[in-house]
């Protein structure tokens, strides 16, 4: 034993000793001096705390996290102003007008007959959905889809429920009083840079009675060639 | 009386001579408490001047004693199984209390009034760098280091004791509620 500190340890003192870098009996003696003075021991305790508390959060959690950080005014604006605009881009963008279908060809629009003409035909599988993916080769155009509806039709033929899928929300648009074809299919016609780049969701239902069959239900991702 | 003296500076002998094993500091300390009340109620000590001595001496003793019985307790037949089965994390009263430690100092951390203040702490207590090499760094007078370290020991101290951790209880993790 060597006795103990006539004066309390320094700081330097105390570091070394909670960083286990004294000398033994200069460990001692900070021990003996600690057992001496309760409230300066008190003081090594929190720090040892300290020490401990701060290894339990441990290293990762204590970076530096950017949201507190301190941001100039002009930067608030800015980010401010681009959230704004971004908003109002969106109200304003194609994507707010609504989902339009056509019954017939002769309702397709002269401008989209005369851009590419793609046609996917649904056969629907009793009881399971199906999903397919479509490669169109321009954004210009018209998709044509042909579905077959294995149930009877209801007293006012059928309605089919087209949704867009996308990160901004979904539009959707419904048909009914839909007859099928002599071909036993039903067509519907929709602009291909609507559903270009999204997902469609197709449902049939037999309006008369659409709880007597489990509804049609057919997904359809639209990607163009060129993305 | 006798225990609130020595309990802070006890705590510290054993901690370092159990190698930072709080667990067993703790018991250790409990221990010794014990051992130097009995002996001052029977024999007493020859020379009253030499408690804070006989207090230390008594923690390590008690520390070499628990290693030793550890050792014994060890059997090369057993070994491994002991080891595969008793659970290397700390026990849960002991992680209760850690992670109640913790999230006071996440408090702590949280309540800085700046990015510097966070830094001083973390280089300071936790990568254990040098006081002056932090004030030259970070620009920072030493009176300012004092201050910033001097404030975040108090809240310490405050938050610790809000959390129901007694006065002189600070390296008993196990004694909070």
């Amino acid at each position: 034993m060597s006795g103990t500190l006539p004066l309390p340890p320094d700081e330097a003192t105390v570091t070394a000793y909670l960083s286990n870098q004294l000398p033994e009996p200069q460990a001692e003696a900070f021990e003996m001096y600690c057992l001496d003075h309760p409230e300066f021991a008190r003081m090594v305790e929190l720090d040892l705390t300290m020490k401990r508390g701060l290894r339990e959060i441990g290293m990762r959690d204590l970076k530096p996290r950017a949201a507190l950080r301190y941001r100039p005014p002009w930067a608030i604006a800015a980010a401010l102003a681009a959230v704004i605009g971004c908003g109002l881009l969106w109200m304003w963008s194609p994507w707010r007008a609504e989902l339009v279908a056509y019954r017939s060809p002769s309702e397709v629009p002269l401008q989209l007959r005369a851009g590419v003409h793609v046609d996917m035909t649904f056969l629907r599988l009793r009881g399971s959905d199906t999903a397919h993916r479509l490669v169109v080769p321009r954004r210009v155009g018209v998709l044509q889809l042909k579905i077959y509806p294995d149930t009877a039709p209801g007293r006012d033929g059928y309605s089919a429920d087209l949704a867009l899928d996308s990160i901004v929300g979904t539009r959707s648009v419904i048909l009914d009083r839909l007859r099928t074809d002599a071909d036993g299919f039903l067509d519907l016609y929709l602009p291909l840079s609507a559903v270009v780049g999204h997902t469609l969701n197709v449902t049939l239902t037999a309006d008369a009675d659409s709880s007597a069959a489990p509804a049609p239900a057919f997904r359809l991702q639209v990607v163009a060639a060129t993305d | 009386m006798l225990v609130a003296q020595l309990q802070s500076g006890l705590g510290l002998v054993a901690n370092r001579a159990a190698g930072g094993d709080f667990e067993l500091a703790h018991d250790v300390c409990q221990e010794a408490l014990v051992i130097i009340i009995r002996r001052l109620r029977t024999t007493g000590l020859e020379n009253p001047a030499m408690l804070a001595a006989f207090a230390a001496q008594t923690a390590r003793n008690l520390v070499i004693a628990a290693r030793r019985k550890t050792q014994r307790q060890r059997t090369e037949s057993y070994a491994e199984t002991i080891e595969a089965i008793a659970d290397p994390r700390p026990a849960a009263q002991e992680q209760l209390s850690a992670g109640r430690i913790a999230a006071i100092l996440n408090r702590i951390v949280a309540e800085l009034p700046g990015e510097r203040d966070r830094t001083v702490l973390i280089r300071f207590y936790l990568k254990e760098d040098d006081k002056s090499d932090i004030c030259r760094d970070l620009n920072l007078s030493e009176l300012g280091f004092n201050q910033v370290v001097f404030r975040a020991r108090n809240r310490l101290r405050q938050l610790l004791i809000e959390s129901g951790f007694e006065k002189g209880d600070l390296l008993d993790w196990e004694s909070c509620p």
